[in-house]
């Protein structure tokens, strides 16, 4: 289903949280909202799956606005399924959670009972479905809501930051279901996002926000490599994402760069170095971190607890976080020769 | 004293017809005024927490507010209202056990519609968002807040009827003590005190302090597996 919001506008008091939003998410496709927080994520899923009204614009399903109200809205509302960042869990067990949305549509009988299993199965809960839903780690409580949604085969799945405050080992799985939901069963996904990195690993399609508005809207690669605005440059140049020109084995070509990774990573794939963990120092460091590059500071801007110094490395640039003393420590300013050092854990893949 | 307390002890003992008469119509009364009120304000309640509308804080802090409305204040209210000038004479109900039903339905309104709103409240935003996320209707997705705080209802009902339960005001002016028909603990006390039948008095005392204590004990109960579950 091709969703769009269009021109949509919507207040929260004296808030304005979206301000003319234009959205549009191809069928089928995995579309990542990205934004800071506050910038209108999750009032632009909430409108989208009708839990809300815009004060003004539109929103479309496959190109009809939808009703306005009555059971035509209600109709068009079980199109979608949101799960929300916090997921509450409704009293009961796993199972009665994941069959709660089938009952509410007045699914019953062997239906009701194949695709909770169903559900249940694919999200990997078969086993906990009769635990209670108090006695639930935070993960299992994502994949329960997750799973709960999943059972009403919802055409767009609505996603608010399903990845955040988990660590890294649900984050991978949960990363995983939510690619074999759209790729298994071809559902259209909008997540919201503040995050780079889980919206590389999870979407094709990626709009940034910034104060209630869309600033770039595209594919992935496109809007992270060709950002038209300063906004986008920091949240791709944030993240110091780098495409892999070719590998031997672990050791990846990046420019003029041999990077050293955990493993091997396919050539056009990309990898990420967070900035905070890229160290600088003056002279050639003796470490045991085995990427060390020489290069010079092309730019320097205040970016989180500190700045954001961007070196050029044989004409990669590769941003680091260093605090304010230790720029004014070292002496840090644009065109100072300098090296950069990471660990090899520090590198990510992002397939 | 001590006498007293044996006389009282003994009636209860050996179930005094009236002694038990009475307890048996004041929980009676008291539970179809709960009941009523219940049925009436839960849902108005639920009305006021889940629509928006101007006035809305004002109207929960006017609700919170008459939580401790004089008892002879509503007891007045219902008398002006079924005495045989007033707009529902006609029905012929003042000084019946009906009356005292409207009475304390009355005056545990704001308790139950108070306590309702807090308890709906307490539930937070993300059940009803998780169950219109889920494509519930709107009606569906209030009755999963509902049903959330189930627990905590039985907090609500108790109180209420708590509160019913040991008036003395409104079924005094609109029950009358009519012995046989509208005398309740509360009023019989009064009335025994009053005419010096301190034993009888005290035994219903006693009865009085029985209940009050199960519905606190049970409230106190409710509370706990509502904060558990």
């Amino acid at each position: 289903m091709e969703l769009e919001l269009a021109g949509v506008h919507h207040r929260y008091g004296d808030n304005q949280s979206l301000r003319g939003l234009d959205l549009r998410v191809a069928g089928g496709e995995v579309h990542a909202v990205m934004g800071p927080t506050g910038c209108g994520k999750t009032t632009a899923l909430r409108l989208a799956g009708l839990l809300a009204r815009p004060a003004a614009g539109e929103v479309r399903f496959d190109g009809r606005p939808v009703p306005a109200k009555g059971r035509a809205r209600l109709g068009a509302r079980r199109r979608t399924a949101m799960v929300h960042q916090e997921p509450a869990l409704l009293r009961g067990t796993v199972r009665h959670n994941v069959a709660w949305g089938l009952r509410a549509r007045g699914v019953r009988g062997a239906e009701l009972a194949a695709r909770t299993d169903a559900a249940l199965a694919r999200l990997q809960l078969a086993d906990l479905a009769h635990r209670n839903h108090d006695q639930l780690s935070g993960g299992e409580r994502k994949r329960t809501a997750l799973a709960a949604a999943l059972a009403v085969q919802p055409e767009i799945l609505l996603l608010d930051e399903p990845l955040s405050s988990t660590h890294p080992a649900l984050r991978q799985r949960l990363r995983e279901h939510i690619t074999a939901i759209n790729r298994d069963l071809g559902v259209t996904i909008l997540v919201a996002t503040h995050d780079i990195q889980d919206a590389l690993a999870l979407a094709g399609a990626l709009t940034v926000m910034d104060q209630g508005v869309a600033v770039q809207a595209g594919p992935v690669d496109e809007v992270l490599h060709q950002p038209r605005c300063a906004f986008v440059a920091e949240f791709a140049g944030g993240a110091n994402l780098l495409r892999v020109d070719h590998s031997d084995g672990a050791v990846c070509r990046v420019g003029g760069l041999a990077i050293q990774a955990p493993a091997p990573l396919a050539p056009g794939s990309f990898l990420s170095i967070p900035p905070g963990h890229v160290l600088i120092g003056l002279t050639e460091p003796v470490t045991s971190a085995r990427n060390r590059f020489q290069g010079t500071i092309t730019a320097m801007r205040p970016f989180d607890y500190g700045f954001l110094v961007t070196v050029a490395c044989a004409g990669t640039p590769i941003a680091a976080v260093v605090t304010r003393g230790s720029v004014d420590e070292l002496g840090l300013v644009p065109g100072r020769d300098v090296w950069l050092y990471f660990k090899v854990s520090a590198v990510r893949s992002l397939g | 004293m001590a006498d007293l307390f044996a006389e009282a002890l003994r009636r209860i003992a050996v179930l005094d017809r009236e002694v038990v008469e009475i307890t048996v119509r004041t929980l009676a009364i008291s539970a179809c005024a709960t009941l009523v009120s219940c049925a009436v304000f839960v849902p108005a309640a639920a009305a006021v927490h889940f629509r928006r509308f101007w006035g809305k804080n004002l109207l929960i802090g006017v609700v919170q507010t008459m939580y401790s409305l004089p008892t002879v204040l509503i007891g007045l209210l219902v008398y002006l209202l079924l005495s045989r000038s007033g707009p529902l004479g006609g029905l012929g109900l003042l000084f019946t056990p009906e009356a005292i039903v409207i009475g304390q339905a009355l005056l545990i309104a704001p308790v139950i519609m108070g306590l309702s709103i807090a308890t709906l409240q307490g539930v937070g935003p993300g059940v009803r968002d998780t169950a219109l996320g889920l494509g519930a209707s709107h009606l569906r997705a209030d009755l999963a807040v509902i049903l959330q705080a189930r627990h905590a209802w039985a907090t609500v009902v108790l109180m209420a009827f708590g509160r019913a339960v040991s008036e003395v005001g409104v079924a005094m002016m609109v029950g009358g003590n009519i012995r046989g028909y509208t005398r309740t603990l509360t009023t019989a006390i009064s009335l025994g005190v009053g005419r010096g039948d301190n034993a009888e008095a005290v035994a219903l005392g006693i009865m009085l302090l029985v209940v009050a204590l199960a519905v606190t004990v049970l409230a106190t109960a409710a509370g706990r597996l509502s904060r558990g579950a």
